[in-house]
């Protein structure tokens, strides 16, 4: 593996643990209740896993725009964040610092036949849009509970509802036809890991939709220099994502393109190193 | 070029502005709080029992 790629790894696995090193709540199935719980991270991850120490910000903005009066004050700091979040990393946090992402890479690995991007999946990935403006916005607004948590989440299966039911008698004997639904649906896309890459990412992940909207503002991430590009088309093979150029909305800025380009018109950007897309530093 | 750039920046200084701002008066009305009585609680929802 590349430097580049066990750098990543390391970084994807430090935030998986960071996000979830409340230990203890594993064996004893119930859920840290410390002041950083107040704090939303970056990435996806169920507050309702016994290992989270932070609140998960489509889960936090669901139930406050589920919630009436005072309740929905804190949907300014929920939604601050994620603001905060999509200007200075994008989707940066889709390729490093969620752990679900991580998962479902991990799953990738395993040596079976790959379904490759096609036009069909470029078009599956217009679905997550739906589901953040379904799920995440329309349901709690009208009906007043967390649609996207309730029936898709598979971060909250895995990471909360699995655990919860093994470690806590209460919460096992009440498990019913939500449940399971949820758990085919984890299973489901834990499978499809396995043959297609990142399939939760590319297709139905609603806060990977949020941050692709800041995918043109960023202040992280791979970025194409036009003027040295030759079109020569590298990066988009060596993508597995659905993109259509470096840096656009199904980007995650994971770098597997930079190696790949031969006129090195690919490069990276951070909030403290900016460069114009002539590559001349700002 | 330097337009477009100008105008991004300008952009991204907004999304700054709001961003900081839509958090700072979050925390201001005691949304800290608020976020984490929700996340200490088992969500029924999140785990497939709601």
């Amino acid at each position: 593996m590349k430097a580049r790629t066990w750098k990543r790894r390391l970084i994807q696995l430090g935030a998986a643990a960071a996000y979830n090193c409340n230990l203890p709540g594993f064996f004893r199935g119930t859920l840290y209740k410390g002041a950083s719980k107040g704090f939303c991270v970056p990435g996806l991850n169920c507050y309702s896993c016994p290992g989270a120490v932070g609140a998960c910000p489509l889960g936090s903005l669901q139930g406050f725009l589920g919630s009436g009066g005072s309740g929905r004050r804190a949907l300014f700091y929920v939604t601050g964040l994620l603001v905060l979040f999509g200007l200075v990393l994008g989707r940066v946090i889709c390729g490093f610092l969620c752990p679900f992402g991580f998962l479902q890479e991990l799953l990738y690995k395993l040596p079976v036949p790959k379904v490759k991007k096609s036009r069909l999946t470029r078009a599956l990935s217009w679905v997550k849009y739906a589901v953040l403006a379904v799920l995440v916005l329309a349901v709690p607004l009208i009906w007043g509970f967390p649609g996207f948590c309730r029936f898709i989440c598979p971060a909250g299966t895995l990471g909360g509802g699995v655990p919860l039911a093994l470690a806590n008698g209460s919460i096992r004997a009440a498990i019913g036809g939500t449940f399971w639904w949820k758990l085919g649906l984890a299973a489901a896309i834990v499978c499809a890991a396995a043959f297609i890459f990142r399939p939760f990412c590319r297709f139905l992940c609603p806060l990977g939709a949020i941050y692709s909207l800041f995918s043109k503002t960023s202040l992280t991430g791979v970025t194409l220099d036009a003027d040295k590009c030759v079109s020569c088309g590298k990066c988009f093979a060596a993508c597995k994502m659905d993109i259509r150029q470096v840096g656009d909305r199904e980007c995650i800025h994971c770098g597997d393109c930079l190696e790949g380009c031969p006129t090195g018109a690919i490069f990276w950007r951070t909030p403290l190193h900016q460069r114009n897309r002539n590559g001349d530093n700002a | 070029m330097n337009n477009r750039l100008t105008r991004q920046n300008r952009i991204r200084l907004a999304l700054a502005a709001l961003g900081l701002g839509l958090a700072a008066a979050g925390l201001a009305m005691g949304a800290w709080q608020r976020v984490l009585g929700r996340a200490a609680l088992v969500c029924m929802e999140c785990i497939g029992l709601g």
